[in-house]
């Protein structure tokens, strides 16, 4: 497995809690679910980045509203 | 992402195996050796499970997984080829690869119509369903348990 | 203490030569992921011609021979050589098949099957032919030159899947 190195997150209350609840959706550990946090981001903004558009899409409703990611 | 290849010892020498998960290197870096014998893609995301108990988990995917040509078995032509299992190992690695990231062995992949056996007879996976999205292939995955037993016994014949 | 299962990653022995063998039984395990993007995948039966063509090329490059070589070695005529690896819609002559048989060692009769010059009905054979022809790309031991181009390839196939 490649090499790892350690850096300490400072994290709010509320951050921490919404980590845990992922955590515990998710069924991974905290760090598990901020490496693919930081795996989504980059993914997503590669393709922004490639003037792709982000959308979340409603079948139901018939609705496409486009995420904005900074 | 995660790139594996692996090196071998001849079949006339037992089967050490040595699989070299090679992770973060840069495609410009990738140089093919003498003895390349196998390649898998996996991605870690942004792939989730469609297994029930495991829903909207995520999982590790398959992207692409081929063999070395001089490893092929083509029994009709009297190719016995030089390495066996090749691709098992390789399956093995991404398997191996969803427990370090903590996805308790979860695999999805799309299989081509020759290989269906392969995926659920061989390896023991369950085909969650033909899709659309991808030329009707077969999407196949592997539960928690299905991953143990694979990593524990291998498949059935 | 959970009952959390320590794995062990490293394949027994046992394990090897049982999927060794399952794997030796089936006929392909190609994944479509990547092959999809790339449009590698052949709907329906492989064409005679078509995977004639690739195992040529498959069984040339293992001996490390370049186009004009083989042609020159097998005394056939190097565009024939040239269309029959490269395009898909054209047959080979006997006389060109026999050679190719000859010079490559590779069955003469199941060649002939393969280039479509005889009856087939052949089940293990038109398997081989198909889990050929799913494949990318062969790259038996081939020069550095032509190591750089499949480096080139791999690279492409990492980039697609990771911009897929």
């Amino acid at each position: 497995m490649a090499e790892k190195r350690t850096m300490t997150l400072n994290l709010t209350e509320v951050e921490m809690k919404g980590l845990e609840e992922l955590s515990r959706r998710k069924d991974l550990s905290k760090t598990a679910v901020i490496r693919q946090a930081l795996r989504l981001y980059q993914l997503i903004d590669t393709r922004l980045q490639r003037g792709e558009k982000l959308f979340f899409e409603d079948e139901a409703e018939k609705k496409k509203a486009e995420v904005m990611v900074v | 992402m995660s790139k594996s290849r692996v090196n071998l010892v001849r079949r006339g020498d037992g089967v050490l195996v040595e699989a070299t998960l090679v992770d973060g290197v840069e495609p410009s870096d990738l140089i093919s050796e003498e003895d390349w014998q196998g390649l898998i893609l996996l991605k870690t995301a942004p792939y989730v499970a469609h297994i029930e108990q495991d829903r909207g988990r995520p999982l590790v995917y398959v992207d692409y997984l081929e063999v070395a040509p001089w490893n092929w078995r083509i029994p009709a032509l009297g190719e016995e080829g030089q390495y066996k299992g090749i691709g098992s190992i390789l399956f093995r690695e991404a398997v191996n690869l969803s427990f370090q990231e903590g996805f308790h062995g979860r695999i999805g992949l799309h299989a081509l119509p020759q290989a269906e056996t392969f995926y659920e007879n061989a390896c023991g996976m369950t085909a969650i369903g033909r899709d659309s999205k991808k030329q009707n292939l077969i999407y196949f995955e592997f539960s928690r348990e299905q991953a143990q037993k694979f990593l524990q016994k291998g498949g059935d014949s | 203490m959970t009952g959390k299962t320590k794995n062990d990653s490293r394949a027994s022995d046992a394990w090897l030569r049982h999927m060794a063998d399952l794997e030796d039984h089936c006929k392909s395990l190609a994944v479509g992921g990547l092959a999809h993007e790339l449009g590698l995948i052949r709907p329906g039966p492989p064409e005679g011609p078509r995977v004639f063509g690739r195992l040529i090329e498959f069984a040339r490059r293992a001996r490390g021979l370049s186009l004009e070589r083989l042609a020159e070695k097998a005394d056939i005529d190097l565009a024939e050589l040239v269309a029959l690896e490269c395009d898909e819609d054209i047959a080979p002559t006997p006389r060109t098949v026999y050679q190719l048989a000859m010079l490559l060692q590779l069955d003469t009769t199941k060649l002939m099957v393969l280039a479509g010059l005889a009856g087939a009905a052949d089940p293990d054979l038109n398997q081989a032919a198909l889990k050929f022809a799913a494949r990318s790309e062969p790259t038996a031991k081939l020069s550095t030159a032509e190591r750089v181009a499949f480096d080139e390839f791999v690279k492409v196939l990492i980039e697609r899947s990771d911009r897929a």
